[in-house]
């Protein structure tokens, strides 16, 4: 029977046929990755990677234009744009953190319900049962922070070489709703775990939108974000819909615009090369081009690697993502602090009212980003000239980090020294000192802070909790009781076994009462600890 | 290249990363080094992981038992003793022998695991007092109307289920270690008196009340006389939520009809619970043994409190 498909038609063999096996093959193979690289045959990689010059015309150029993805890059850059200096690559890491958080948070999404009841549980079965899922875990947490300080330091930098003026300040437009997109990703973010961490650092950030003025809108805002008047289910919801729909969303198309507007202008030269007034980007000579293919590209695939490997190794020496205790909307942690990109504002809140300091001064901050560049119209660029503006920057940066330090608990917050002095020894939410002593060290036995030097042996991990008590109940007892003091105070510490494989570490402070001459006050907290809750004496 | 190479003479290592790019060919190396160090990271995070989960699991069990014992020591000693070993009259011992010998499941007929008969007897309580009771076992998980998340409950079922393992053999830890106490007595011994306690007599004369003491005993920040906490708070808010038992918000300006005093009521209803049940509290009961747990001055300090929830 005659089959009009004949074997020997097709293109492989036919190739054989004609010229021989090994020929056959190798053009085959010149095919398939011309096709691959949208235009580059063998000879043409070949030698892109011995480093020779391109020919003429370039054939390095054709991908430009028949790839999709290489069609959004230029053919060639600026030499002066080429080195860490102008552009440190921090637009290009931004994009790559975008990215890496879209890959990890996939995976992580897998695994995770939005809802108040498994959340908490999911999270601790991605860490616990999920091969890899501590590490992607770790990975999605420490890449949303250090994407934080990268897209932060990229607007410095385009600030400081003053690239956001004339023609590009839509690119700077767009790069701060990027911002604010960044910045709202990792709060979304912050609050999907579900655990105490999550629920009062976002709790305390909510509590802003409810300040909007006048009332009706900030109640209206405040509905709109968490669906009902106190962050719960709803809210929980809601935050994950941002996170991983609306804020992907708007985050690649302000990208797209962005890294268009780069293009469409050009990546601006170093200020010293330009004339005053003088935009030449686009304009590029032929001798100072460098292609992308493939000097550029293997420079974005290097950066790539190396922060990759940063990342992987911080993550397995150095970062843990922290999980606290399940949400408890009853009992708030002491100091409950922000996220530390929003500390600044902990810190302005502590200076004012929340409507002033918490919603309007920060919008106006934004906004006055925003149109920054329409009107700082000066044709400078140069640093000389620019002293003013760079100073300017400086100020503001000093700014952000004293009103960090004074978002935190070191600054302005007055609780009684009982508390604090637990929370130091046992806090609620973290390890802490007593914790941390090797359950074999805990010597089942009742201390009492001025003689723990005869009663605790050095080597314990005890001995250097008891240390820590004891100047800290000397400095309350110094402390007038106006301001916490604890008067005459007189603090134990018990260790008693509770269960197998369990004791209980007792702090129990007593004082006398500033207002009823005679009487004694007291505070006891017990601190349980189980053999396997501390395999490492830390986190 | 050539050109760059002619522009690269004469500038320090640090001034060319700077201002140009490194020559392919020493960043194809680089890349390559670099993506063989990914992949054997990755690979040796990957091998790790059986070990780092087991570790994760015992540790996230170990903190579970933990938050356990903070929880039993808060809702349940009052009850069921400072230890799990019971208090007569009120409740049976949680940590005995033949709870976790199959005796005890075997003589209520329960054919599923101790886990399971914990769990649910904590989350649901019991329906009704029985026969050698004077009070039910109350509701504690959130399911069924109690004050506990479904996550507490299991914390404290772990943290009854690991009195077990004293049974299981080649277990010696904590005789061993107690048997080690120090000498020195502990300051419960020294500052915990023998104290006399109120009684259910609500014709005693009371003295005068602090109510910043009686706020401490009913958190449970402040031990009663006893040496454990009430726990008045597992089951009352102050907030109007409902727990187990009607919240305290306002209870001193809502008394019942026959009372000549919110003084006198208040201290009937603590220790003299089932004289009067709050309409709707029907069949769910407040402990009645708040009268031997207290002495004069900590009950009259509880009513100064309660006198402030206006
Ligand atoms: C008001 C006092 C009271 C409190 C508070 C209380 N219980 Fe109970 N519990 C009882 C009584 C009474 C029983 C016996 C009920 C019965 O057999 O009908 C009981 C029974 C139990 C049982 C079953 C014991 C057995 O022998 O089968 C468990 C388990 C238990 N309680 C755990 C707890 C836990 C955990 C808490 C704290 C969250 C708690 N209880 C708090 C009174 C209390
Ligand atoms: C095991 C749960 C439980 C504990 C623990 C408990 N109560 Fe109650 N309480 C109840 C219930 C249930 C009622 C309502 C039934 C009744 O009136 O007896 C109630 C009623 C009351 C009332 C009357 C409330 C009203 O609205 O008129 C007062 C007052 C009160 N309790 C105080 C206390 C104090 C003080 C403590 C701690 C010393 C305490 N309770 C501990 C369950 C509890
Ligand atoms: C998710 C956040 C962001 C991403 C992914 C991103 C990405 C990029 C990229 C890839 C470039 C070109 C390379 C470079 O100049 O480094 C660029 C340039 C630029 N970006 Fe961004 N950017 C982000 C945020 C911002 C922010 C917050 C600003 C400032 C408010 C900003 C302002 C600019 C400007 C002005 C340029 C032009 C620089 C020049 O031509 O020299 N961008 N951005």
């Amino acid at each position: 029977m005659q089959s009009n498909l004949d074997i020997r038609d097709f293109p492989l063999i036919k190739r054989i046929r004609e010229s021989g096996l090994q020929t056959a093959l190798l053009e085959t193979a010149d095919d398939v990755v011309q096709r691959v690289t949208a235009g580059l045959n063998i000879a043409d990689l070949r030698s892109m990677l011995r480093g020779d010059p391109p020919g003429r015309p370039n054939p390095r150029l054709r991908p430009h234009a028949d790839s999709f993805w290489m069609h959004m890059r230029p053919g060639y850059y600026n030499q002066a744009v080429t080195g860490l200096y102008p552009t440190f690559r921090l637009g290009f890491l931004s994009t790559f953190f975008f990215a890496l958080e879209g890959i990890t948070g996939l995976f992580l999404m897998v695994f995770y319900t939005p809802s108040t009841e498994y959340a908490y549980a999911d999270m601790l079965n991605i860490l616990s049962n999920v091969p890899l899922g501590q590490f992607m875990r770790d990975l999605h947490r420490l890449g949303a922070e250090a994407m934080v300080i990268i897209v932060a330091l990229h607007m410095l930098r385009t600030y400081i070489t003053a690239s956001y003026k004339k023609p590009r300040q839509f690119t700077w437009a767009t790069g701060i709703i990027l911002l604010i997109v960044t910045l709202a990703f990792s709060y979304t973010g912050y609050l999907l775990p579900w655990d105490q961490l999550a629920y009062w650092a976002v709790t305390i950030g909510a509590s802003m939108a409810e300040a909007a003025p006048p009332p009706v809108v900030g109640q209206f805002v405040n509905i709109l974000l968490k669906g009902a008047p106190d962050l719960g289910a709803a809210g929980l919801l809601r935050f994950y819909l941002l996170h991983v729909f609306a804020l992907p969303a708007i985050g690649t198309i302000f990208l797209g615009v962005h890294y268009y507007k780069v293009i469409l202008h050009g990546h601006s030269l170093p200020p010293e090369d330009e004339k005053v007034g003088e935009d030449t980007a686009k304009r590029v000579p032929p001798d100072v081009r460098r292609y992308y293919l493939p000097d550029i590209q293997a420079a974005e695939v290097l950066w790539v690697g190396v922060t990759m490997l940063a990342l992987i190794v911080a993550v397995i020496f150095f970062y843990d993502a922290p999980l606290e205790n399940h949400a408890n909307p009853l009992s708030t942690p002491l100091h409950t602090v922000a996220p530390w990109y929003f500390l600044w504002i902990q810190g302005l809140l502590k200076l004012g009212d929340k409507t002033l300091m918490g919603v309007i001064i920060p919008t106006i901050l934004a906004l006055s980003f925003l149109v920054m560049p329409y009107f700082d119209v000066g044709p400078f660029r140069q640093y000389g000239k620019r002293r003013i503006a760079i100073s300017l920057s400086l100020i503001f940066i000093t700014a952000i980090v004293i009103l960090s330090w004074m978002g935190t608990p070191k600054f302005l917050v007055q609780t009684s020294l009982d508390q604090e002095i637990f929370f130091e020894l046992a806090p609620s939410e973290k390890v802490g000192l007593v914790r941390a002593v090797p359950y074999d060290e805990l010597i089942i036995g009742a201390y009492n802070v001025d003689d723990y030097e005869t009663s605790v042996p050095r080597s314990s991990g005890l001995w250097r909790v008891m240390r820590r008590y004891s100047r800290m109940i000397e400095h309350a007892r110094q402390t007038p009781p106006e301001q916490g003091g604890l008067p005459n105070a007189e603090a134990f510490l018990i260790v008693e076994q509770l269960q197998p494989n369990l004791k209980g570490v007792i702090l129990r402070i007593t004082w006398d009462d500033p207002d009823n001459p005679g009487e004694r006050l007291s505070a006891e907290l017990l601190v349980p600890v189980h053999r396997d809750a501390y395999p490492l004496g830390g986190e | 290249m050539s050109e760059n190479v002619n522009e690269s003479r004469g500038k320090t290592l640090f001034q060319r990363l700077f201002t140009e790019l490194l020559p392919i060919e020493q960043r194809a190396l680089m890349g390559t080094l670099v993506f063989i160090a990914i992949i054997l990271a990755v690979g040796w995070v990957a091998l790790n992981e059986p070990r780092r989960m087991d570790i994760y699991t015992a540790q996230y069990e170990g903190r579970s038992i933990q938050r356990g014992a903070s929880i039993f020591v808060t809702n349940c000693s009052s009850c069921h003793g400072a230890r799990g070993e019971g208090i007569a009259g009120v409740a049976p011992a949680l940590n005995t022998p033949e709870m976790f010998d199959g005796t005890h499941l075997a003589e209520l007929g329960w054919t599923g695991t101790l886990e399971d008969y914990l769990l649910l007897t904590v989350a649901a309580g019991r329906p009704a007092r029985s026969a050698d009771w004077p009070n039910p076992m109350p509701t504690w998980s959130q399911d069924y109307g109690g004050p506990m998340r479904p996550d507490e409950v299991e914390d404290v079922v772990n943290f009854i289920l690991n009195w077990g393992l004293a049974y299981e053999e080649g277990y010696a830890e904590a005789p061993a270690e107690e048997a080690a106490a120090p000498a020195a007595p502990t300051p419960e011994e020294e500052e915990a008196p023998a104290f006399e306690p109120v009684g259910t007599d609500v014709t005693v004369a009371l003295p005068e009340g602090d109510p910043a003491r009686g706020e401490a005993l009913f958190l449970g920040t402040e031990s009663a006389p006893d040496g454990a906490p009430l726990g008045c708070q597992a089951c009352h808010s102050l907030d109007g939520s409902v727990l187990v038992g009607p919240s305290l918000q306002g209870v001193a300006s809502r008394l019942p009809e026959g009372y000549e005093s919110i003084d006198l009521y208040l201290h009937e209803a603590i220790v003299a619970p089932s004289a009067y049940i709050v309409p709707g509290f029907e069949g769910i009961n407040m402990p009645d043994n708040f009268g031997e747990r207290l002495d004069a001055q900590s009950l009259a300090d509880i009513i100064a409190f309660l006198k402030t929830q206006e």
